[in-house]
């Protein structure tokens, strides 16, 4: 039972990670929000990537502009493992709107302010860090880092640890809040763009961008900007165009994870149904014997609605170790609680319908 | 005392499948009264036990106990009624086998409408072992006993409430000679203390043990 529990409990956090993301996702397009879609030929990558160089310049202003027009940008790289823990450790380039869109608390230390985003790779750049890195990047003490797609050396100042599970979502994978427990995020500044990104930086970046606008004639404006640079080929879409259009394309690779949880999660209440009643029909000559001492049905009814709550509460335990007192903890807790109400429906249907002297006598 | 007055049952639905096993049976059984109910297999004595012990109830007919009717009493009373009135001596013993004797022995209290102390409880275990001679048995699970002291544990805890009937279903079935008789002599000086004792049995020489002798045959009295 306690593989059981732990099954549906991954399979309600996979759907609730789901749910939580498109909700998270349907506020924003509630908020006029835009994203990227690139659609640029393989062709057309190529030669931007063999001749960077000659890129590099409009990219960057389509990013300035980007800028200018209020997006949030986020992009990240795999830092690699520290050198004290087996943390797999992520690098994250993110702007001021960025910060002020998901409101992140701190749990030591303060968030970005306006000058850090100012700062330079030459200078120490200010570096918030996510939670589990607390104890390998300290507050207030400085590092060398490596930031961006060339690994530009700098030295980095921790100023702020993220709260515990400190999270944005993604569009490109459905809303799946990344977490953001194991990364450091530096402030994207002119001075990173102008002269230390690349062009798959802004790439990245760019392609990471959410754009927040009412002014449909504004968003037209980048539009345009993008279509003229001639490189890659951006298209701003609303949000809730892209949620539609992802969710459509994921529909059926979701409904099939739905198909096999709901699968797996039959045949889990089926074999807890099944164990669960044995345990209660091994007990039935027990049961009589109490009957038979002056207990009454009602009392015996409440032994057997104690002993199978027990054993699911027992199984229950590692759940909450796993899974932490969560919402995926509480709906396998709403989960044991159901099978196990399920589970008695037969044993006192048949009890009640059992002469005690049938109790007696059937199950010696 | 017990009186039963033009009792009934009939087990099962729809003309095929009833049987009668009891026909219009009259019976009173007073106080202190040592009675065999006797019959071949079938005849239906232990349906009646199981009525006269509240475990099963008539088709038709009517039952008293102590002059009150018991057509109309709720399940609670009847629950009370077993506990505390009757005390069920059965031929499998009826022991939970994962308890030891003194927790077999402590089941009765657990439903006893007047709360008893836990120093009472064991001073009744105490005292009915140790006349029963089973007293070093008390914290042994009742599954490494022999038959003969698995019954005496049976009649033990029959008698933890006090009760004044005694019901008995084939006690010395799964016994042998030596520990029926045993078992017969615990039970008559039992009814020497004035407890009624109703003793269904198919053994002849079980019977003879009783003041009266009840025969029956194809769910009637003959």
């Amino acid at each position: 039972m306690i593989v059981i529990f732990i099954l549906s409990g991954f399979t309600f956090a996979q759907i609730t990670d789901i749910v939580g993301g498109i909700n998270k996702l349907n506020a924003l397009s509630m908020s006029s929000a835009y994203t990227i879609w690139d659609s640029t030929p393989s062709d057309k990558v190529d030669e931007i990537m063999a001749n960077e160089e000659d890129y590099l310049d409009r990219m960057k202003s389509m990013f300035y502009q980007a800028q200018k027009s209020d997006a949030y940008f986020v992009w990240g790289y795999q830092a690699g493992f520290t050198d004290v823990s087996d943390i797999l450790v992520e690098e994250k380039i993110a702007n001021e709107k960025f910060f002020s869109v998901n409101n992140f608390k701190m749990s030591e230390g303060r968030s970005f302010d306006k000058d850090d985003f100012k700062s330079s790779p030459d200078d120490v750049i200010p570096i918030i860090v996510g939670y589990n890195l607390k104890d390998i990047y300290k507050l207030n003490n400085t590092y060398d880092f490596e930031i961006g797609g060339d690994s530009v050396p700098c030295k980095g100042k921790i100023i702020g640890v993220l709260e515990y599970n400190s999270s944005y979502p993604d569009l490109s994978t459905l809303g799946h809040e990344y977490s953001l427990n194991n990364s450091y995020i530096v402030p994207l500044s002119d001075s990173f763009i102008q002269n230390n990104a690349s062009v798959p930086d802004l790439d990245m970046g760019l392609n990471s961008m959410f754009l927040f606008s009412n002014d449909e004639a504004k968003t037209a404006s980048l539009q345009k900007y993008f279509d003229e640079q001639d490189v890659f080929s951006y298209t701003l879409v609303p949000v809730e165009t892209a949620v539609e259009s992802y969710i459509d394309m994921l529909r059926p690779q979701l409904l099939y994870q739905l198909f096999i949880s709901v699968i797996i999660l039959t045949f889990s209440i089926i074999g807890m149904i099944s164990s669960l009643s044995l345990i209660v029909s091994k007990n039935m000559h027990d049961y009589g014997i109490h009957i038979l001492l002056g207990a009454r049905e009602i009392q015996i009814y409440l032994r057997i609605v104690f002993q199978v709550f027990i054993i699911i509460l027992a199984a229950f335990i590692p759940v909450v170790f796993l899974f932490g007192i969560s919402i995926d903890c509480i709906l396998v807790l709403l989960l044991g609680i159901l099978i196990g109400a399920i589970t008695l429906v037969y044993p006192l249907y048949k009890l009640k319908k059992c002469n005690i002297i049938d109790i007696l006598r059937k199950y010696e | 005392m017990l009186k039963i007055q033009n009792l009934t049952k009939i087990y099962g639905n729809g003309k095929e499948n009833r049987v009668q096993a009891l026909n219009k049976i009259n019976l009173t059984i007073d106080s202190g009264e040592m009675v065999a109910l006797v019959g071949t297999s079938g005849s239906g004595k232990s349906t009646l036990l199981n009525i006269l012990g509240l475990l099963d109830v008539q088709t038709s007919g009517d039952y008293f106990i102590d002059n009150i009717s018991v057509k109309n009493i709720s399940e609670k009373q009847k629950a009370i009624l077993r506990n505390k009135k009757f005390g069920f001596v059965m031929q499998d013993f009826a022991l939970i086998e994962k308890y030891t004797v003194r927790q077999n022995l402590e089941i009765p209290f657990v439903y006893l409408k007047e709360k008893v102390s836990k120093q009472e409880r064991s001073k009744i275990i105490n005292s009915l072992l140790s006349s029963l001679g089973i007293s070093d048995k008390k914290d042994v699970y009742t599954n490494k006993l022999s038959g003969g002291q698995r019954q005496r544990v049976a009649i033990a805890r029959a008698l933890v409430n006090n009760p004044d009937i005694i019901l008995a279903d084939e006690p010395t079935g799964a016994l042998d000679s030596k520990n029926t008789l045993e078992t017969m002599k615990i039970l008559s000086k039992l009814n020497q203390t004035g407890k009624t004792i109703i003793i269904v049995t198919h053994d002849s020489k079980v019977a003879k043990c009783c003041n009266k002798i009840y025969t029956m045959e194809d769910g009637m009295l003959i």
